[in-house]
């Protein structure tokens, strides 16, 4: 096979499209958090990364086949390499939840339309051949995306079967992300790479989908846009950002979306979600996975996207009532990861 | 004179935020899991999550009547929301009577801009990395102990603990890595007592105002 990208997050040339031309991220994803055993040696190195390798050459770069990336915390960062404080700790992010801020030393996310390739994947790293003398497996995360899949998860809800996540609905849409350019981070020790944002939500199915259509394309999008229109977004959502505190004021709802671009540049988003549906532990979630250059960008975005400000201009808008998908949802963990480029990804800047 | 202009809101509560209070309080939005400790603490945080958005913890700083008009507006509306800022009121109270000073007025200040505080029932554990308090010469210390909380923590944005092996009045933000809470007795219903536990957190010489005795017992 031709060499995979310089870039581990570089995934989205490898997307087929659906009907509308949306990208269609691999189906199955896991994430693996794990610590080290111990400080690695450059055995420890080699082997990892020759695991990577194999695997690369095992199955074909997309989501055909296996896409992979493998990022490290600030654990990593302050007690193994010159570089302290490269990634931050996460933090609390709104006054309503309290999450478990993790910080693992390193998480691999594992991306197919095929889960035996997943489930592979995973014993070949894990196994008994594997890389578990020197990283010890914290948690492993597990999910999906795509049309059919949230619907079989969920079978007592109204999931259309056309609807690749758990509220109903499409989120990746052409112009919606930030581009996997302008996520890459130009100098220093993670030039060629980026930062990724872990977190866990769960959500209250049983509450949003006792809610009519419409009304839930109101609190996902904007309260001027129908569910019928929603269904029909290829290019963006346009959610008519600038008209934000104007459509609070006449309608009295936050959109989740209309709030959330406010953070865009120059109308670009500046986070590139990976995101995906879950039922583990039988708590009907997603698994949040942002990508952007700085990790400041997913801070804003998240800031922003919790509309505190709704209530200045609507009296019936609280910080979650009426509010975007804020009382839908709940955020148990978080973690932080600094993605080096693939030829970095074994113990990166390690301080021998 | 509280040293901290134009932050005070006259009115303790205006109608828009009674109404919104109400609607919250009879029909909350139980977001999943974000309080695993029971609806009623949910209830109360919304709520809460409310009146910081309205910045209506900020009127206490007018005046102690306007204190004690925000609790008789809150008592109307639901006695145990009133009762989880009875501290709050009396911390303005203290703080306002108290010298300008960095310290004092960064927490009046976040207060003005809608923070909720509430005094620690307790501290059962402190203390200072290198055995001292942050000092001027020392900016930056780090502690670990547990201080006892009457209400869910997760309900304020900072908890004041008050001991004379603290070095004075310690401003614990709740958000600030390193601190986490569990019930004090293990048991996760509402009305129970919490324990914060402080696991190595960072504090500036700026957290810590110098006061000499237990601020508690200035309750009106």
């Amino acid at each position: 096979m031709s060499n995979p990208p310089a870039g581990q997050h570089e995934w989205e040339a490898t997307f087929g499209h659906d009907e509308l031309g949306r990208p269609v991220p691999p189906r199955y994803h896991r994430l693996v958090l794990v610590d080290l055993v111990e400080s690695p040696d450059e055995d420890a190195a080699r082997l990892l990364e020759s695991r990577l390798a194999e695997l690369e050459e095992r199955y074909a770069y997309g989501p055909d086949g296996l896409l992979t990336t493998l990022g490290w915390g600030p654990t990593w960062w302050d007690e193994h390499t010159p570089h302290v404080g490269l990634i931050t700790v996460p933090s609390k992010m709104s006054r309503w939840e309290d999450p478990v801020l993790e910080t693992p030393h390193a998480i691999f996310h594992l991306a197919s339309d095929h889960q035996d390739v997943i489930e592979s994947v995973g014993d070949a790293l894990f196994g008994s051949a594997g890389v578990g003398e020197h990283l010890k497996v914290r948690e492993v995360r597990t999910g999906f995306v795509g049309a059919g899949l949230a619907s079989e998860a969920l079978p007592h809800l109204d999931v259309p079967k056309s609807a690749p996540l758990l509220l109903g609905f499409h989120s990746v849409l052409r112009g919606n992300q930030a581009t996997e350019e302008s996520i890459t981070i130009l100098s220093g020790p993670l030039a060629g790479g980026t930062t990724q944002h872990v977190s866990r939500i769960e959500l209250d199915v049983d509450r949003w989908h006792a809610k009519a259509r419409d009304e839930q394309a109101a609190l996902l999008y904007a309260p001027t846009v129908t569910a019928a229109e929603a269904e029909r977004f290829s290019d963006d959502a346009p959610s008519d950002y600038e008209s934000y505190e104007q459509t609070v004021r006449e309608h009295g709802i936050v959109g989740h979306a209309q709030a959330a671009a406010r953070a865009r540049v120059d109308n670009v988003p500046v986070i590139n979600r990976r995101d995906f549906a879950t039922v583990d532990d039988g708590k009907p979630g997603t698994h949040f996975v942002s990508l952007q250059r700085e990790l400041r960008d997913f801070n804003n975005t998240r800031a922003t996207m919790n509309a505190a400000d709704g209530t200045g201009y609507h009296h019936s808008v609280g910080a979650r009532r009426r509010n975007g998908i804020n009382a839908f949802f709940d955020v148990t963990h978080r973690a932080t990861v600094g993605i080096p480029p693939r030829a970095l990804r074994a113990y990166p800047h390690h301080r021998n | 004179m509280t040293g901290i202009p134009d932050v005070a809101s006259t009115v303790a509560l205006d109608e828009k935020s009674v109404v919104a209070l109400r609607e919250i309080l009879d029909d909350p939005s139980l977001a999943v899991g974000t309080t695993p400790d029971g609806p009623q603490i949910a209830r109360l945080r919304e709520a809460l999550d409310h009146l910081v958005t309205v910045r209506a913890g900020a009127a206490a700083i007018g005046s102690p009547e306007a204190g004690r008009q925000l609790l008789a507006s809150l008592a109307a509306l639901d006695a145990e929301l009133a009762d989880v800022l009875r501290w709050h009121v009396t911390a303005v109270e203290v703080l306002s009577a108290l010298e300008p000073g960095r310290a004092r007025n960064a927490v009046l200040g976040d207060i003005g801009r809608g923070d909720l505080v509430t005094f620690a029932a307790d501290v059962r554990a402190w203390s200072w990395g290198d055995g001292a308090a942050p000092s001027p010469e020392q900016p930056l210390r780090r502690a670990r102990g547990e201080v006892g909380v009457d209400h869910f923590p997760g309900l304020y944005n900072t908890v004041l603990a008050w001991k004379p092996s603290i070095g004075g009045l310690i401003a614990i933000p709740t958000h600030r890595q390193g601190v986490s809470w569990k019930p004090a007795d293990g048991d996760v219903e509402a009305g129970h007592a919490w324990v914060v536990t402080l696991a190595g957190v960072t504090f500036h010489a700026d957290d810590l105002i110098r006061l000499d005795r237990d601020p508690r017992s200035a309750e009106s």
